[in-house]
């Protein structure tokens, strides 16, 4: 019987790692988004640093356990605000850069497909501010040719370009916040 | 460089005669002084002046522009136009667009062979390597392969052209003159780019999932080592013994000695590098999320600029050109 759902486990991780890296469209996108904080960058770094800290700085997650903290290979359950969660895997992550980076082992509701993300925090502008930037990678949710219009570029472009401009401007104003 | 001034500075003796001979043969041969790029986003090429570090024209091509083979002896470009469905042609004399050409439903690999007579395109969605006589322009044949085939290579004999089988995790080897598919290799997860040494005796093929690179022995195509390199690489370029890759989530080029198959260094690159060739003492790599072309020292890899290209620039492909 333990067999049996062994097996059956293999099989379900089998199915999810060959959905992760299928077929994809043939036109990658990218969306890059910068935000200006009044506070240190040990300060923002602080507040974004550990992987399973983004429900505490987005305001549209409202929960994000990770299986291996800060560990490369670490995985993070997102469950949004809208419903529906995403499963994400930490591939890199810098304490002495201030980021990290990861990919999408599961969309959800997103309407993106081979995703890649890196979150930054640099120094400046001025003495004492940071700058966060947050860039993604990714290809529209429909692999093929003619995608209907809930699953093309523009959709996926402006899904993530939101994503990333709620996070972005909630955590200024976090770390703004006297 | 130095030999071509002293030339200049006094009446040529034999030796400097043969000393500038010397030098502008290395200057054709690996000195090719502009970088045609494919800007996937702005839907144009982005020809880059390596010498002077400029822009020096823009072409505009078909939708999403990400393969190029530059074929000199035909004296024309071939851009791969992947939601466009075509290939745009360029006058390499003019600079110009002059057709575009029906190319399946997903064009995005491409090559021309040695002598420039044709040009191999592989269709992502079709599952077909799609056949080109530089000629005319005209689409000769249509091979079938595997499934979501990538890059495309052909040997220094034009005898042979390899195509990466994506989602099949293999390369297929296609006899150029019965235009059929003759053996298939297989290879890591998910081989994208594919490069062979200018001697015509490694195939490399970049697996994008399992971040390594076999090396396949040509001509029997005999597996002889699998490297491991940085995460998800992307584009390969030779010089004499070595091989040079992109990684693209990892920002770096790995160095690897191809007779002892090792990987020797890594050097860091602007972000998401995809497209790279060797030019003389410098590399040049395509920075997909930067829009620029970074230049590096062959010898070191110390970073020597960036060209701001247009946007989404992919660079898959040969792409340098000596006008």
């Amino acid at each position: 019987m333990r067999r049996v759902v062994l097996k059956a486990l293999g099989a379900l991780a089998l199915a999810a790692v060959v959905a992760d890296a299928a077929a994809h469209g043939p036109t990658r996108q990218k969306v890059s988004e910068e935000i200006a904080i009044d506070a240190p960058p040990q300060a923002v770094w602080d507040r974004i640093k550990n992987f399973d800290a983004i429900k505490d700085w987005h305001p549209a997650i409202k929960s994000s356990p990770a299986t291996e903290g800060n560990t490369v290979g670490s995985r993070r359950t997102l469950t949004l605000d809208g419903g529906g969660t995403v499963l994400e895997e930490l591939e890199g992550w810098s304490d002495a850069d201030r980021k990290y980076n990861y990919r999408m082992k599961d969309p959800g509701p997103i309407p993106v497909s081979n995703y890649t993300s890196t979150i930054e925090v640099k120094p400046g502008p001025g003495d004492k501010g940071s700058l966060v930037v947050w860039r993604g990678a990714f290809y529209r949710a429909y692999p093929n040719n003619d995608p209907p219009p809930d699953k093309n570029d523009e959709a996926a472009i402006k899904a993530v370009t939101g994503i990333y401009k709620a996070g972005l401007e909630n955590l200024k104003k976090l770390a703004e916040a006297k | 460089m130095s030999a071509v001034a002293a030339a200049r500075r006094r009446p040529p003796a034999p030796k400097a005669a043969l000393a500038v001979v010397l030098a502008s043969a290395a200057c054709a041969a690996g000195g090719a002084p502009f970088a045609y790029v494919p800007c996937q986003a702005s839907h144009e090429v982005s020809v880059v002046d390596l010498e002077t570090r400029r822009v020096a024209a823009t072409i505009p091509v078909g939708r999403s522009p990400a393969g190029i083979a530059v074929a000199e002896s035909a004296g024309k470009a071939y851009v791969t136009n992947a939601d466009g469905r075509s290939v745009s042609v360029i006058d390499l004399a003019t600079r110009k667009r002059t057709a575009d050409l029906p190319a399946g439903s997903g064009p995005v690999g491409i090559a021309a062979s040695p002598d420039g007579r044709r040009v191999y395109v592989a269709d992502w969605y079709g599952n077909a390597l799609l056949v080109f006589d530089t000629r005319d322009d005209r689409q000769v044949a249509t091979v079938p392969v595997g499934h979501a085939p990538a890059g495309v290579a052909v040997s220094p004999d034009g005898a042979r052209v390899f195509v990466a089988e994506r989602d099949d995790d293999s390369v297929a080897v296609v006899d150029a003159d019965k235009l059929a598919v003759v053996d298939h290799l297989a290879t890591g997860e998910h081989p994208f780019a594919l490069g062979v040494s200018p001697d015509g005796r490694a195939l490399l093929a970049l697996n994008v999932v399992s971040n390594d690179v076999d090396v396949f022995e040509l001509p029997a195509g005999r597996a002889r080592a699998r490297i491991a390199v940085g995460l998800a690489p992307y584009g390969v370029a030779f010089d004499g013994t070595r091989a040079y890759v992109t990684n693209q989530h990892a920002a770096s080029v790995s160095v690897i000695d191809l007779a002892a198959g090792k990987r020797l260094a890594d050097w860091p690159t602007a972000d998401y590098p995809e497209g790279i060739a060797v030019a003389g003492d410098r590399l040049v790599v395509v920075s997909w999320m930067e829009d620029c072309v970074q230049l590096l020292a062959l010898a070191d890899g110390r970073r020597q600029a960036c060209v701001d290209v247009g946007r989404n620039p992919r660079g898959f492909g040969q792409f340098l050109s000596s006008r």
